[in-house]
């Protein structure tokens, strides 16, 4: 009974992953929970403001966590800011760093010269609403402030470019 | 009045009660050929019938049949016993990672060998879950027949028999009391059910049957329903607990909100649909351990602070080991501690790190590894011109002594003066750092231990000694330039504690009501022992015309026509005592003895006595030593009863006879 409660949720609930494009990209569709924090690193420079991630609705955005203490991060970092140089035009970039020293996530941001808004989660609040496991993950959420698409492991060209995809 | 005890006689034996042997068949064909059995039987137990045992699956051998037998389950449960057996002997992975791995690498065959069998993750292997499973299938399929039958006998039992006859059965007696049928059957039905037997209704020949002891069978079926949900119990903590480990230096908070905050973290398949987390905020306050005069830690305490954001609730508590904080369903559990430093590094102003580092002992394959230190370290791929890693090793409580004193086995060419550094305590009384400068590849890219660095691409620079700024001096700072104008500066000492924070409400609490029952029920099951009383109330002229009384051969006639003697006050105009010497004369030539007749009537001085007849038959199913005794006491409660209360309104017979054994048969004899 129990084996078939858990299929029949699995089937019911589980993730679909996109197929349109790579399959590691899993679909979702549900409002982009709230994401408030304080500000670890913005373009403007102004660092230690309160940030409310909805105000950045109606443009899509691919929201990174991440922390500098996690090796696959730093992997998929260049790539993160080649795609940021490449699209930050139509699409906004956030990274949002969970439990990491602020020092250590500075020299982070600092190495890679990811400029863009980034979160200090500390606490790994927001992270927890938004249901990530492990860093690094990356979500993508739409105009409309809708999460449909998340991202779990190093990210390759092809899937930032498959959820870019998604919301354009 | 006259008793005779079945002690000669052979046992009543389960086996020989019209179970299933021939001649049994052939008794129950003739009863039903003399006696007239009324349509309202249909569906009920026919008197005499002997109550089956409870089914126990096991008549047919085969297929389905042995499937839900207990000798399966039974086999079952001693696999997963040894399974279980197993996986405490040989160690797991779960919880004892560092010993499966020397395993792997002392046995390497045997280790890749146990690894492919799961012996190393027996608890959660499929084939022990598998064994498990097919136990609480057997479980229930055993459980389901015998329980519908439990409760189907007792509805049966509360019926009124269809008339027939009483099975021969060792232990009997017949007694005698004066009073109108209907009034000694009630009262008959009443002292039983004083005594504690759960009793029929008569049927209209005025027969019933009492049973005693359907507590063995309950209490069997009880402790095997109750074994059966303490498997769902662990089945629903598997599936549905969550369970996290979490090292918080003092001072630091830490949110309780998903898998994201943990350092360490497993749940069960169905956890993440419950939504178990509470979201509420931990900080460490303090932790404090004290030790005993040898030095082994005595007691450690984390006192933590609860914030809940959701609900705005706060307290304050204290962890200890044992005594968990429960919030919510949630509880945290003190589970190991350790030192941690706040550590800065920078280079040329500019701050790499700045932060805790927490300090684990090493696995070390031979000495106390308290003697070694704990390691700590950072990692600074941002240091330039390369990466760098640096590694801690601290001594709370440092010692140096003579090279020779910890290492025995050194040659003898080894230099007198040489020395050794080693730790004592785990108490910070003398702490000392030794920072190992690496620089090279940290190896990022690869997955590795977030407490340790990956040496293989690094080479050691340097080492050089630091202590806490409260113990520092001139020879000892608390911080020291490394090459390239890496700093390291220790800021302070802290403890961090480590705390398991589990969910797991559903499991335990029904374990703990399933657990409680197990053993409640053991010992009724084991204990109570069932037997049977048939109890046939009849009118003394009645069983006269019939033939010999407490015979069962004599064709009964149906009490329930109208010219049933014994009914009505109305005496009737056949002399008591003629039915009286009938009855002893039955008595006497009762094939079967033990009869015991209770003759009350001596001189019917004036009034005019209705007697009846109550004949008794008992059989017990276990502990038939018991039964004996037992019986007695009814039959010597119902000598007393109606001697001391008229059962009818007829005036208690004048018999002066005590109810005891002896007295009965001199009474009888005078008679």
């Amino acid at each position: 009974v129990l084996s078939g409660a858990y299929l029949g949720v699995q089937v019911a609930c589980g993730p679909r992953s996109a197929t349109a494009c790579s399959g590691r990209v899993f679909l979702e569709n549900k409002p982009a929970p709230a994401a408030v924090g304080r500000a670890l690193e913005t373009p403007e420079g102004d660092i230690g403001d309160v940030v409310d991630l909805s105000t950045l609705r109606g443009k899509p955005v691919i929201v990174n966590f991440w922390a500098s203490w996690c090796g696959p991060c730093r992997e998929e970092a260049p790539l993160l800011l080649e795609m940021w140089q490449q699209l930050s035009d139509t699409v906004e970039f956030v990274g949002v760093d969970i439990r990491d020293e602020q020092a250590a996530a500075k020299s982070f941001v600092d190495e890679f010269n990811l400029r863009y808004l980034h979160l200090f989660d500390k606490d790994a609040r927001i992270a927890a609403a938004w249901g990530v496991s492990s860093p690094p993950t990356t979500l993508v959420v739409d105009a409309n402030g809708r999460l449909v698409g998340r991202f779990v492991g190093t990210l390759t060209r092809n899937d930032l470019e498959c959820m870019v995809g998604l919301v354009s | 009045v006259k008793v005779v005890s079945g002690r000669n006689q052979p046992p009543a034996d389960e086996s020989t009660l019209g179970h299933l042997g021939p001649g049994t068949q052939q008794v129950v064909a003739r009863a039903s050929e003399e006696l007239p059995v009324p349509d309202s039987s249909v569906g009920r137990m026919s008197f005499g019938e002997v109550p089956p045992r409870p089914p126990s699956a096991m008549h047919r051998y085969r297929g389905w049949a042995r499937l839900r037998s207990m000798r399966t389950a039974i086999w079952l449960l001693i696999a997963v016993a040894a399974a279980s057996v197993l996986g405490s002997v040989v160690p797991q992975k779960n919880n004892s990672s560092a010993r499966v791995a020397r395993f792997m690498a002392d046995h390497p065959f045997w280790g890749t060998a146990f690894d492919r069998l799961m012996l190393f993750e027996v608890f959660t292997s499929w084939w022990f879950l598998g064994l498990v499973g097919a136990l609480l299938l057997v479980l229930f399929l055993c459980l389901l027949p015998r329980t519908t039958a439990f409760f189907r006998d007792r509805r049966k039992l509360s019926l009124a028999p269809a008339v027939g006859k009483p099975p021969p059965v060792a232990t009997e007696a017949v007694l005698s009391v004066s009073g109108e049928a209907d009034r000694v059957l009630e009262e008959v039905g009443h002292r039983l059910r004083k005594l504690g037997w759960k009793i029929s209704r008569a049927n209209e020949a005025g027969q019933f049957v009492a049973e005693k002891g359907g507590s063995r069978e309950a209490g069997s079926l009880l402790f095997h329903w109750a074994l059966f949900l303490l498997f769902v119990a662990g089945a629903l903590t598997v599936t549905t607990k969550f369970e996290g480990y979490v090292a918080l230096v003092e001072g630091q908070r830490w949110f309780e909100g998903g898998k994201v905050n943990f350092d360490e973290y497993s749940e069960g398949a169905f956890a993440r649909f419950l939504s178990r987390h509470r979201g509420f905020y931990l900080t460490l306050d303090d932790f404090e351990v004290r030790y005993r005069e040898n030095g082994m830690p005595e007691d450690y305490v984390s006192r933590v602070r609860l914030e809940d954001p959701g609900s705005g609730a706060t307290r304050s508590s204290e962890i200890r080991v044992n005594k968990p904080l429960s919030y919510r369903g949630v509880k945290v559990y003190q589970a190991s501690y350790g030192w941690a430093a706040e550590v800065s590094v920078r280079q040329s102003n500019r701050v790499l790190y700045e932060g805790p580092v927490l300090f684990f002992g090493e696995e070390l394959s031979s000495g106390p590894a308290q003697m070694r230190g704990v390691v700590g370290v950072v990692k600074v791929p941002q240091a330039s011109p390369e990466q760098a890693g640096l590694e801690l090793r601290l001594f709370p409580d440092f010692r140096i002594v003579p090279y020779k004193a910890t290492n025995p086995e050194a040659p003898e060419a080894q230099d007198p003066t040489a020395l050794d550094l080693i730790n004592v305590s785990d108490e910070a009384r003398r702490p000392l750092v030794l920072v190992t400068e690496y620089r090279g590849d940290l190896g990022l890219d690869r997955p590795q231990n977030v407490y340790r660095l990956d040496k293989s691409r690094l080479r050691s620079v340097q080492q050089r000694f630091i202590t806490f700024p409260e113990f520092a001096n001139d020879r000892l700072p608390s911080s020291v330039e490394l090459s390239d104008g890496l700093n390291v500066e220790l800021r302070s000492l802290r403890r961090f504690s480590v705390l398991q924070v589990r969910s797991d409400i559903w499991g335990s609490s029904v374990a703990g009501i399933a657990g409680v029952v197990v053993f409640a029920s053991l010992f009724p099951a084991l204990y109570g022992w069932r037997r049977r009383l048939w109890v046939w109330v009849r009118p003394l002229r009645e069983a006269a015309e019939a033939g010999e009384p407490n015979q069962s051969e004599g064709p009964p006639r149906r009490a329930a026509q109208e010219n049933g003697s014994c009914r009505g006050n109305e005496g009737r105009e056949d002399g008591a005592d003629e039915n009286g010497a009938d009855v002893d004369g039955g008595g006497r030539k009762a094939a079967r003895g033990t009869a015991l007749s209770a003759t009350s009537s001596k001189g019917d001085s004036g009034k005019r006595d209705e007697r009846c007849l109550v004949e008794l038959r008992a059989v017990a199913f276990q502990r038939k030593d018991l039964l004996e005794s037992e019986f007695e006491r009814v039959v010597s409660e119902f000598l007393r009863s109606f001697e001391a209360e008229p059962v009818a309104t007829v005036s208690p017979c004048p018999e002066p006879a005590e109810p005891s054994n002896k007295s009965v048969s001199g009474v009888s004899s005078a008679k």
